[in-house]
């Protein structure tokens, strides 16, 4: 097994590129809010922050010194052409530990139409491009540290490994909205498509395909992608309950390496639910999701000169949290949550895999958030781990049962 | 004393008027308070003829906290969900200004404005009573 590390040559290049796209940008956000019109809107985010942890590492290394390898940003612009249609595309450059590395690449990019009432309770949208998954309460959100009080989403539930295929779909969606009356209001999203994914290595989803490196895939593809979001406006005001399903249908890959092994694996059928209730009061918010994973393995893979190893499993996972934030002053904000995930693991495990319990996690988290300004945020989080289904085995094959984190970023939006 | 009090509390209320404005072209006669804070709040984008709304607001002080009191958020709450909007292609972010004269001239001249304001009696706009 082998896991790649970008070189001294490219971290020093990516830190260089990084250092120049936040002047670039807020050189960019003058001229943006200088071009500001009703009609078209440039808007955009940067997010710096630093992490450590202790007794485990996270997608690469982040014990010891921890890393300033944790970033975004996105610079997007939306207008509005003619009446009932809204156009936009947001571009998107992240890095959190040894993925993403400020590549930059398309975020979302999607039209949407309003289809002129016919009915005088229901509003109908219809979207197609590039568009937002919309995956539970925050499933939109998890790159917008503006829009949260906590430095990170609970990580059981949105998994930072897997952002990049859960985040947007290539397709079309249909949004009616019903107006309920007294019963409040019920917005359906129903969208249909593809994903591509990079299959280059150093990917979360490239490395969980070839075990960390075992092979370079050669091709990936997605039959198709659908998602459906519910979510009801209760008549309570503040309360929401959202529930999601999304199906991923027959995920393929293949590849080689330079031994001459060779894998062709696929996942016919990924299948994920998610529930999830938030209720808003004054300066009081409290949220809980529930979500379930399951998953078709069939994977085979070939060694010369002629063994065959076959596999064909189905597995679930479980995970879900709860969250309670409370804005204490105008510009001070405290938070706290508790989140969970168990993993049903039938490989077998080594030693240290079992008692660090790699197969779950159970955390509470404590954060802060102070806005200086409307458009500037400096936030921090402290977590408490048990149990190792989140961290980097392959930067620590023997991580603690309990594990530490702690995390600090500021990020300016305009 | 319970008198002067309640003259206060009368004076209070004549001078610091919640008004919803429109441009004056607007065929709007008047508007629901469910109506109006999906509009605020970002989930109604269009009129009824499909023509796009353009919502303005003031962005601190009186006029401000009284349109907060009516969608039942804080500052950082709003702006907390026009973010969200803004940064998934889902909304234009509301044109804020400086004080209630702003918004009177903005919407006086913007086709499909719509503004709020504890100013009374502006004129150049169309006042649409809050039902």
């Amino acid at each position: 097994m082998s896991v790649q590390y970008p070189s001294q040559t490219e971290t020093t290049f990516t830190r260089m590129r990084r250092a120049a796209l936040v002047p670039t940008l807020l050189a960019m956000s003058a001229t943006a809010m200088a071009a500001d019109m009703s009609d078209v809107q440039f808007h955009g985010f940067a997010s710096q922050g630093y992490l450590v942890t202790q007794d485990a590492d996270l997608q690469g290394r982040t014990s010891g010194g921890g890393t300033f390898d944790f970033n975004e940003f996105a610079l997007n612009v939306t207008a509005t052409p003619i009446d009932r249609l809204r156009i936009g595309l947001q571009v998107f450059a992240g890095d959190l530990g040894k993925y993403g590395n400020d590549e930059l690449h398309l975020d979302w990019a999607y039209g949407t139409y309003q289809v002129p009432e016919q009915l005088e309770s229901i509003d109908l949208s219809v979207s197609a491009g590039r568009i937002k998954s919309g995956i539970g309460l925050y499933g939109d959100f998890r790159d917008l540290d503006m829009t949260r009080t906590m430095v990170f989403l609970p990580m059981t539930v949105y998994s930072l490994a897997f952002r990049d295929i859960s985040i947007a779909i290539n397709g079309a969606s249909v949004a009616p909205t019903f107006d309920l009356g007294s019963m409040g209001s019920l917005e359906l999203t129903l969208a249909v498509g593809g994903q591509n994914f990079d299959n280059e290595q150093g990917t979360p989803l490239a490395d969980a395909l070839t075990q960390n490196g075992v092979f370079e895939l050669d091709s990936t593809d997605i039959r198709r992608y659908d998602i459906a979001n519910l979510n009801w406006n209760t008549p309570l005001e503040g309360l929401r309950l959202k529930g999601s399903v999304m199906h991923i249908d027959d995920l393929t890959y293949s590849g080689t390496n330079a031994v001459g092994m060779s894998v062709d694996g696929a996942f016919p059928s990924i299948m994920e639910y998610q529930v999830g209730v938030e209720y808003q009061y004054d300066a009081l918010t409290l949220a809980a999701e529930y979500q379930r994973l399951d998953l078709e393995i069939d994977q085979t893979i070939f060694i010369p000169p002629g063994t065959v190893i076959a596999t064909q499993n189905e597995t679930t996972n479980q995970a879900g949290y709860l969250l309670a934030t409370y804005q204490v002053a105008s510009k001070w904000a405290v938070g706290t949550g508790y989140n969970w995930a168990v993993n049903d693991i039938s490989a077998p495990q080594t030693a240290a895999q079992q008692y660090a319990r790699s197969n779950e996690t159970r955390g509470v988290a404590l954060g802060v958030r102070f806005d200086p300004t409307q458009h500037w945020l400096i936030k921090a989080e402290f977590q408490r781990n048990k149990g190792t289904s989140l961290v980097d085995y392959g930067e620590n094959a023997t991580p603690g049962l309990y594990w530490n984190l702690f995390a600090i970023k500021t990020t300016f939006d305009f | 004393m319970r008198t002067l009090i309640a003259l206060f509390a009368l004076a209070g209320s004549l001078v610091a008027a919640d008004t919803v404005v429109v441009n004056s072209a607007s065929a709007l006669a008047g508007i629901s308070a469910d109506q109006f804070k999906d509009i605020y709040l970002g989930r109604k984008t269009a009129w009824d003829d499909g023509s796009k709304i353009i919502v303005v607001l003031v962005e601190a002080g009186d006029s401000n906290d009284a349109l907060m009191k009516i969608l039942g958020k804080s500052q950082s709450q709003f702006i907390t969900s026009w973010k969200k909007l803004v940064f998934t292609g889902k909304g234009i972010m509301p044109d804020m200004v400086k004080d209630d004269a702003a918004v009177v001239e903005a919407v006086a001249k913007t086709p499909g404005a719509i503004g709020f304001v504890t100013a009374e009696g502006p004129a150049g706009v169309k006042v649409v009573p809050l039902q």
